[in-house]
């Protein structure tokens, strides 16, 4: 179906209206949120990240946040991984406490051996050697979908949610290798209401 | 700690079996995967192609599933190749470099499965890694075979035999009418361009596969492999393609180690242990003939040189069952 420039005009009147409304809600809060979760790299290989999240600027819909993460995951014969970085996100709660939320961060990654590591040693013979972690920058990006529990009849001060992203592992030898990756946790809002 | 040694464990319960250790020489973590009949003699350790290819990918192929049904089978992916990680330097794809990585995964193998004899095979331009590592005394004694499956030896040779049989088919495919626009165009490209580069040779290595010269079947190309493979095992499709992505063009740079100016005719004068060389008599990137002049070069007096007929470049994969037919004994002999 072919856009009328009328429909355009009412879609450009729609958004900015409602950026408006939502400049308007705006309050600075600080909420924290405390989660934990399945990380799969790949979906399958398994892996634990626990973090906070600050609200930075939140509105009843509209939330800034910013938040710290830490986990590993193992890619069983390929590498396991430990990780440590920060994130920023965009949430949207709608009235049921149902959130999507665009995310973007940037890790430190610290990428072992599933297995006995073999090199030359100092004195020229071959041998196991210290399973030695190479260091990577990890980006990352995706989105997000929770229900927060305490904007619901059962007040719980809960939100699980569930993450499909996809982060970046660089250098390896000179070049990214991209991981998909899921999460499936828990937040707890302390007093509910983030 | 203690959440980090139980995901481990969990994870290494959930893997495909075999048995994983790794490889770290010059700033590049490689691994190497053994699968099959571990306690049994001897063990196989198969050089991967490309350079740039995988091995670890190939644990699927039916020929391989057969081969380990007898014997163990490790599958080591080299720098900058299939599913190896670390931080290795491009400068370091180098055949010098590989045969001293080799060495470092023999001795391991060899501390890992002590009294085991060791047979290299070596398939395309893992051909050239182990032919060079065998052509030296000391590194040979740790070895008891060598199988060479359509492996480089005298890139020049290569080249220029490859070249002429792609100009060859081409012309028949023009004669018999079956896209003549296209052979045609390929044929005009190749006079222009008498001698592979760098530049020219991934345009040849596409109408190779074209042709049927690195797999008589398209059919027999099996994609990125199983989920299995990519979840529970070393191998990585993610990893594999970017390093392809990434390594393709450094690995034929022209510089000095240049893989198209490797000559390995003298060192094939040094090999002694007992060889067989298996070629699939299609194949179009390593042509038998090429094969033929190296073997005249080995100086084992145990060697054999066999051709399967209907194979290509990949004759374990076009032709599975004659090709451990043909191992098979040569394994059990040594």
């Amino acid at each position: 179906m072919p856009l009328r420039p009328q429909s355009v005009m009412t879609l450009l009147h729609s958004l900015l209206l409602s950026v408006a409304l939502s400049a308007a809600e705006l309050e600075v809060a600080h909420p924290l949120e405390v989660n934990a979760a399945y990380f799969g790299e790949m979906g399958l290989h398994p892996g634990l990240r626990a973090g906070v999240d600050v609200g930075l600027v939140v509105s009843p819909r509209h939330a800034l946040i910013g938040g710290l993460r830490t986990g590993f995951y193992v890619a069983p014969g390929q590498h396991s991984a430990l990780a440590a970085g920060a994130r920023l996100a965009w949430r949207f709660t709608a009235l049921a406490g149902f959130s999507a939320e665009l995310f973007a961060g940037a890790s430190l990654l610290g990428t072992f051996s599933t297995g006995d590591v073999y090199g030359e040693r100092s004195d020229g013979t071959v041998g196991k050697v210290a399973n030695a972690p190479y260091a990577a920058f990890m980006p990352e990006g995706g989105l997000t979908l929770g229900w927060n529990l305490s904007r619901t009849t059962l007040a719980l001060p809960l939100r699980p949610f569930f993450n499909l992203g996809m982060f970046g592992r660089f250098p390896v030898n000179t070049h990214w290798v991209p991981h998909p990756f899921v999460e499936i946790g828990l937040a707890f809002i302390p007093g509910g209401r983030s | 700690m203690r959440a980090l040694a139980l995901g481990l464990a969990v994870a290494m319960a959930a893997c495909g079996g075999g048995d994983t250790f790794f490889v770290d020489s010059e700033h590049a973590r490689m691994p190497v995967w053994v699968r099959g009949a571990a306690a049994s003699q001897p063990l196989v350790l198969f050089i991967h192609g490309g350079p740039g290819g995988v091995s670890t990918y190939f644990e699927e192929e039916p020929a391989m599933q057969t081969l380990q049904q007898t014997v163990a089978v490790a599958y080591w992916d080299q720098r900058g190749a299939g599913s190896s990680w670390g931080q290795a330097d491009p400068t370091t794809y180098t055949l010098k470099q590989s045969v001293k990585d080799l060495d470092v995964v023999v001795q391991a193998l060899a501390q890992r499965y002590p009294a085991r004899k060791l047979v290299l095979m070596g398939w395309s331009w893992g051909g050239a890694v182990s032919g060079e590592y065998l052509s030296d005394p000391v590194r040979a004694a740790r070895i008891s075979g060598w199988v060479n499956v359509d492996g480089t030896v005298n890139a020049f040779d290569i080249n220029a035999t490859s070249r002429a049989w792609a100009m060859e088919r081409a012309q028949t495919r023009v004669n018999e009418g079956r896209e003549v626009e296209k052979w045609s165009k390929a044929l005009t490209w190749y006079e222009a361009t008498p001698v592979l580069g760098p530049s020219s040779i991934f345009r040849h290595d596409g109408y190779l596969f074209d042709l049927g010269g690195v797999l008589t079947e398209p059919k027999n190309q099996r994609g990125l492999g199983s989920l299995h493979l990519n979840l529970f095992t070393p191998f990585s499709g993610l990893t594999m393609l970017s390093n392809v992505g990434a390594n393709a063009a450094a690995i034929v740079s022209d510089g000095p180690e240049n893989v198209l100016k490797t000559d390995l005719s003298r060192s094939m004068e040094s090999v002694t242990v007992p060889t067989l060389f298996i070629w699939g008599r299609e194949d179009g990137a390593v042509p038998v003939s090429t094969g033929e002049r190296a073997f005249t070069r080995v100086a084992a007096t145990t060697k054999r040189m066999v051709v399967i007929e209907g194979a290509a470049h990949e004759v374990f994969a076009d032709r599975p069952a004659e090709f451990t037919a043909e191992v098979l004994p040569f394994l059990d002999a040594l």
